[in-house]
């Protein structure tokens, strides 16, 4: 049994016009009620002193941009409005880099931040390991210069913040793949600070074991945790418009389950009668 | 919105329709989208490198002073990861290929060394550790017989469920008996973990296509219709090649031969 190309098309169809519907024609019905992971992160932040430091890892790319740069987005403008210190930095994929660096820009232009003394972008740098590593040393020596190729050799925010073990309250990772456990490994475990983190909704199940024993303190799974933390943070975004296209097209496609698995039956209950029954 | 964003969010709108013509079916704007991206995201990661690592932690650090204002004396250790870097590239030169083996060796040992401590302790005894009943129900120790139950449940369920999927996957002994049922149980959690990872799949696989649409919806049609008027234009093109194949006696959602396929006869 196989789907033919016009069933397909139809499928195709209707997952369009419940994907494109709700952006046209928006509303505001459904809540994203906040789940305890994703409240920890918010708390965690919320809980923080005004000019505590932050770092933000922005360790994915542009093919997990939509579920996570929203997430990005909603923490920054969290950290921002709680006049946080906030380091950047994308170990990733140097794809990744130029999304931190618009995000940054972009809230820190809201609220009125100066770049390098408010916040600063350090950019990519490959060999995950010993860069967190380095950067729970000596962040100046790990980046001579910044992500706009700026020098970071008397920046303000890395002089308040030279190293990242003893300097950072919190540390964010927000992960398209395989970061959070060298994160967790190099980064918050030898260096003392707390650690949340942000997925894609694939990996959520993943990393659930690090947040249930406690190496995370907080995780943040896909587009639905992204609206959850606009929601919390009261600044409705791209994740919020989404939840609602994303709402209707998950029961399309329970009912289109449930369909298929009726017709599956079906047909091989017709396989199993005798030739002579069929019409 | 300036000239440069308008065209920007016309050229991003026009390749996202080219890359979902591919469900309709494989066609050359899927091809060229497709080409567009390799290019262009291969050629951005090699300018951020250049600027962003090899201008100022090697040539910055060993030849040149990139800041004139400041006091600068060359650091020649740095020569060491600068010639091991650049004799990874000697894989292309097959004549000297072998020279490449000495990088190679360089990042293996020192990652091997590096990473044994810290992912043992952090990926198999903290999780390990978190895995015990009695680990999990220390903070709920003295809780509401509300809070309690529930995490009793939950802590002899993962430990159940642990155990039995290292079972599953012991294979020094044969899974008969008492093993065999307790593998039997490994398989039905694998099960559901699995079935749980496909369901986020499909969730995540949602989303980027909702952030595609609220990028067409939203950002695109605000900048002079963009969606509108490609979208219109895809839906003409889609036609008349729709016609044209109903010319060739092919039906128009019939999946079509491969690009790169050979001629028939």
């Amino acid at each position: 049994m196989h789907v033919r190309p016009v069933e397909r098309a139809v499928l195709y169809i209707l997952i369009a016009l419940g994907v494109f519907l709700p952006l046209i024609f928006p509303f505001d019905r459904w809540p994203n009620l906040p789940t305890p992971e994703v409240e920890a992160v918010y708390n965690t932040i919320e809980n923080l002193q005004s000019g505590d430091t932050i770092m933000v890892a922005v360790d994915f790319d542009p093919s997990s941009e939509p579920e996570l740069y929203p997430m990005l987005l909603a923490v920054m403008r969290h950290a921002f409005s709680k006049d946080l210190y906030v380091l950047g930095v994308c170990l990733f994929n140097p794809a990744g880099a130029g999304l931190g660096m618009t995000a940054f820009t972009t809230v820190g232009d809201e609220f009125g931040k100066v770049n390098g003394t408010d916040y600063v972008f350090l950019g990519y740098k490959p060999n995950m390991v010993a860069v967190v590593r380095g950067m729970n040393q000596n962040i100046g020596r790990m980046f001579t210069v910044d992500a706009f190729g700026r020098s970071t050799r008397g920046m303000p925010i890395i002089q308040r913040t030279p190293r990242l073990r003893g300097g950072i309250k919190y540390l964010v990772d927000l992960a398209a793949g395989e970061t959070v456990r060298p994160w967790v490994a190099y980064g918050s475990t030898p260096g003392g600070y707390p650690m949340g983190a942000g997925c894609t909704a694939v990996s959520f199940a993943d990393y659930f074991s690090f947040y249930q024993s406690g190496q995370i303190n907080g995780l943040m799974g896909g587009l639905k945790a992204a609206a959850e933390y606009e929601e919390l943070v009261h600044m409705k975004g791209a994740a919020s418009a989404g939840m609602n296209s994303q709402s209707i097209v998950h029961v399309l496609l329970v009912i289109f389950i449930l369909l298929g698995n009726f017709l599956y039956v079906q047909s091989k209950l017709a396989e199993r009668r005798p030739k002579g029954e069929a019409r | 919105m300036n000239a440069f964003d308008l065209i920007g969010i016309w050229v991003a709108a026009g390749l996202t329709l080219m890359m979902l013509s591919f469900l309709y079916k494989d066609n050359p704007f899927f091809r060229l989208g497709e080409h567009l991206y390799l290019g262009i995201s291969n050629a951005y990661i090699v300018w951020f490198l250049w600027w962003t690592i090899v201008r100022p932690d090697f040539i910055g650090r060993v030849f040149v002073n990139l800041e004139p204002s400041q006091p600068w004396t060359p650091n020649y250790s740095y020569l060491v990861p600068g010639i091991l870097g650049l004799i990874m590239l000697a894989r292309m030169v097959p004549a000297i290929a072998w020279l490449s083996r000495w990088a190679l060796a360089f990042i293996v040992g020192w990652g091997a060394g590096t990473s044994i401590g810290p992912t043992v302790n952090s990926y198999l005894l903290a999780q390990l550790y978190s895995t015990f009943p009695w680990v999990n129900l220390g903070p709920v120790v003295g809780a509401p017989v509300g809070e309690f139950v529930p995490a009793l449940v939950n802590a002899l369920l993962l430990f159940i469920c642990v155990f039995t999927v290292l079972v599953y996957f012991f294979f020094s002994v044969e899974h008969k008996g008492a093993i065999g049922r307790t593998a039997d149980i490994g398989i039905w959690v694998l099960m559901v973990a699995f079935g749980a990872s496909f369901g986020s799949t499909v969730m995540a696989r949602v989303s980027l296509f909702v952030g595609r649409a609220r990028f067409l919806v939203q950002d695109a049609e605000r900048a002079g219709h963009a969606f509108s008027i490609l979208l219109t234009i895809g839906i003409l093109i889609a036609v008349i090649a729709g016609i044209i194949a109903k010319r060739q006696g092919r039906s128009p959602l019939e999946p079509p031969p491969p690009l790169d396929a050979p001629p028939e006869g």
